[in-house]
């Protein structure tokens, strides 16, 4: 009953944010919200680490109990919060996008979520009907790189800027009919073009020696030429090159849907724990669980520039996860471990996984330590933030204390709202 | 590339009020996008005395004393590039920019130019404002 309520407040602050188109909506689900993950009311078990928003609130359905429920999570990062200084907030830094390092990789991609569900009976053991109420947080420790067309688009732009620079500046600098042209021209035209090369930002820091080596082949051809009237003519013809060179990458690079969208390895953390408001009072509730896991994706990029609206690749996902149950919930601990095949096409993805359960220990009379589930996924974007989305498959057998009973069939649709800043 | 010339290339005359005299002239200058879909890469060129290099966008520059620039010309060129970083089916190239050049005597605001290029939005748009500094009579 709480849950439905909180779900109509929510629903009914949605629909007046629709009103009013503040603040901006766009595609959203907390799909890999860790919170959510743990409640066991997310159909999936396997989701793609996503780049986790300022402030982001989800609201999908769910089957709990027999019956689909609304279920609500929000998620956030605080690293994000007040990042944007109000002053040069239009400059592109190249390291925010390109850097592969840890720290930086983990202040963008860490999130707090808390999430609450009706709790599912066969999932919670021995304890009471209730509210679960998740927390979790999530750390990315290889956030992938910024996909390979992108990147060599970057670079050949990179090097158009500042070979542009070098001749820019040395025109300018033999511009005057009076200047008696000399080699030390060139040699301050090039000193000038790597100090700005070395304080650029937006121009990524492990770009930074190769550029500076491509500015020295360029210094050596210029330093060839000797007569200032035809060094004029090659500095007008190479810049009029460069800059259509730049254009020419750069529209390559602004056609893309997102062209900053990272593919390749991603390995990302999860802890989540659950408490459950036994019969939804406050003074009955129990900790229920808690759980790590790992999950690592590889992304294969499949769009192509002959067709930049369309937006396509592969994921290859696995999850190896250990929950912790207490007693009441379940006697034993699981191992979680499984894979996934994901294929992405603009707005839509449809996917199918397979997850195994292991459990640590197994009360009398019961035969198998093993469980599984595997689900079949459809998702499309039918609205910026609202999400359609169909599942089919089978559950885990609930605990251990059931797991001689058939695995419990699920098929599921449902919409998924959301709201972010 | 699409050159945009203020006052079409020709100088402007900026007259700076004799009480500024001893104060040292800074510049500053901002490309803003008219969506947050797209940011600006590229670098700007002052010349003024000599040439100095800046970042595309870049905020209290300082030029000289005015006394010693009166008579003297500036010209800064911002060669600003568009890079999409948001999400959109949209060619951020076409999204138009504004470029806006600050002249402060001090902290205060003497003049303020502005350039777009709305006419032909393209990805790398370069903005020229070529200014003569004079002495108040």
């Amino acid at each position: 009953m709480r849950v439905a309520s909180i779900a109509c407040i929510l629903f009914f602050l949605f629909t007046l944010s629709l009103r009013a188109q503040e603040p901006q909506l766009k595609q959203l689900e907390l799909t890999t919200s860790p919170a959510f993950v743990l409640l066991g009311v997310h159909p999936t078990n396997i989701q793609r680490p996503s780049t986790p928003r300022d402030f982001a609130a989800s609201l999908q359905t769910a089957q709990v109990n027999g019956s689909i429920q609304p279920n609500f999570a929000v998620e956030t990062n605080p690293f994000n919060w007040n990042k944007k200084a109000p002053q040069n907030k239009y400059s592109f830094i190249a390291n925010d996008y390109f850097s592969d390092k840890l720290w930086p990789a983990i202040k963008k991609n860490f999130a707090l979520s808390i999430a609450t569900s009706a709790t599912d009976t066969a999932k919670f053991g021995n304890l009471h009907k209730g509210t679960g109420l998740g927390y979790g947080v999530r750390v990315t420790l290889f956030p992938g790189t910024v996909n390979k067309r992108t990147r060599n688009d970057f670079k050949l732009w990179a090097r158009a800027e500042m070979i542009e620079l070098f001749a820019n500046v040395l025109q300018r600098t033999i511009s005057d009919e009076a200047h008696v042209f000399s080699y030390q021209d060139v040699t301050q035209a090039f000193d000038i073009s790597v100090a700005t090369l070395l304080a650029k930002k937006d121009i990524p820091d492990h770009m930074k020696p190769w550029l500076l080596n491509e500015l020295t082949i360029y210094k050596g051809k210029i330093a060839a030429v000797q007569d200032k009237t035809e060094l004029d003519t090659l500095l007008a013809s190479e810049m009029d090159t460069l800059s259509k060179e730049k254009e020419q990458v750069l529209n390559k690079i602004n056609t893309r849907k997102t062209p900053f969208a990272r593919d390749g390895f991603i390995l990302e953390f999860a802890y989540a724990g659950v408490t459950l408001m036994q019969g939804n009072a406050w003074d009955s509730s129990v900790y229920a669980k808690s759980g790590i896991w790992l999950t690592p994706s590889y992304r294969i990029d499949l769009g192509t520039d002959k067709d930049p609206a369309t937006i396509q690749s592969l994921d290859i996902l696995g999850v190896l996860r250990y929950i912790w149950n207490t007693s009441r919930v379940d006697e034993a601990n699981y191992l979680d471990f499984g894979a996934k095949l994901q294929f992405n096409r603009n707005d839509w993805n449809v996917g199918f996984e397979g997850v195994f359960r292991h459990a640590s220990e197994a009360p009398a009379g019961v035969d198998s330590r093993w469980t599984y589930t595997w689900v079949g996924n459809f998702s499309y974007t039918i609205k910026e933030n609202i999400t359609l989305r169909l599942s089919f498959g089978s559950q885990f057998d609930g605990t251990t204390r059931s797991y001689t009973r058939p695995n419990e069939i699920l098929a599921i649709g449902g919409v998924n709202f959301g709201l972010l800043k | 590339m699409a050159k945009y010339l203020f006052n079409n290339g020709k100088f402007k005359d900026l007259i700076i009020p004799a009480q500024f005299d001893s104060t040292k002239i800074f510049l500053s200058a901002e490309v803003t996008p008219e969506n947050d879909m797209i940011s600006i890469a590229g670098h700007s060129i002052i010349q003024c005395l000599k040439i100095e290099i800046a970042d595309v966008i870049f905020t209290d520059h300082p030029l000289n004393h005015a006394r010693k620039l009166y008579d003297r010309t500036l010209e800064v060129e911002v060669n600003a590039s568009k890079i999409k970083t948001g999400e959109g089916e949209g060619n951020g190239s076409r999204v138009p920019v504004n470029c806006k050049l600050t002249i402060e005597a001090g902290d205060n605001l003497l003049e303020e130019f502005e350039l777009n290029d709305k006419k032909s939005p393209s990805a790398n748009s370069v903005f020229i404002f070529r200014i003569k500094f004079l002495q108040e009579q």
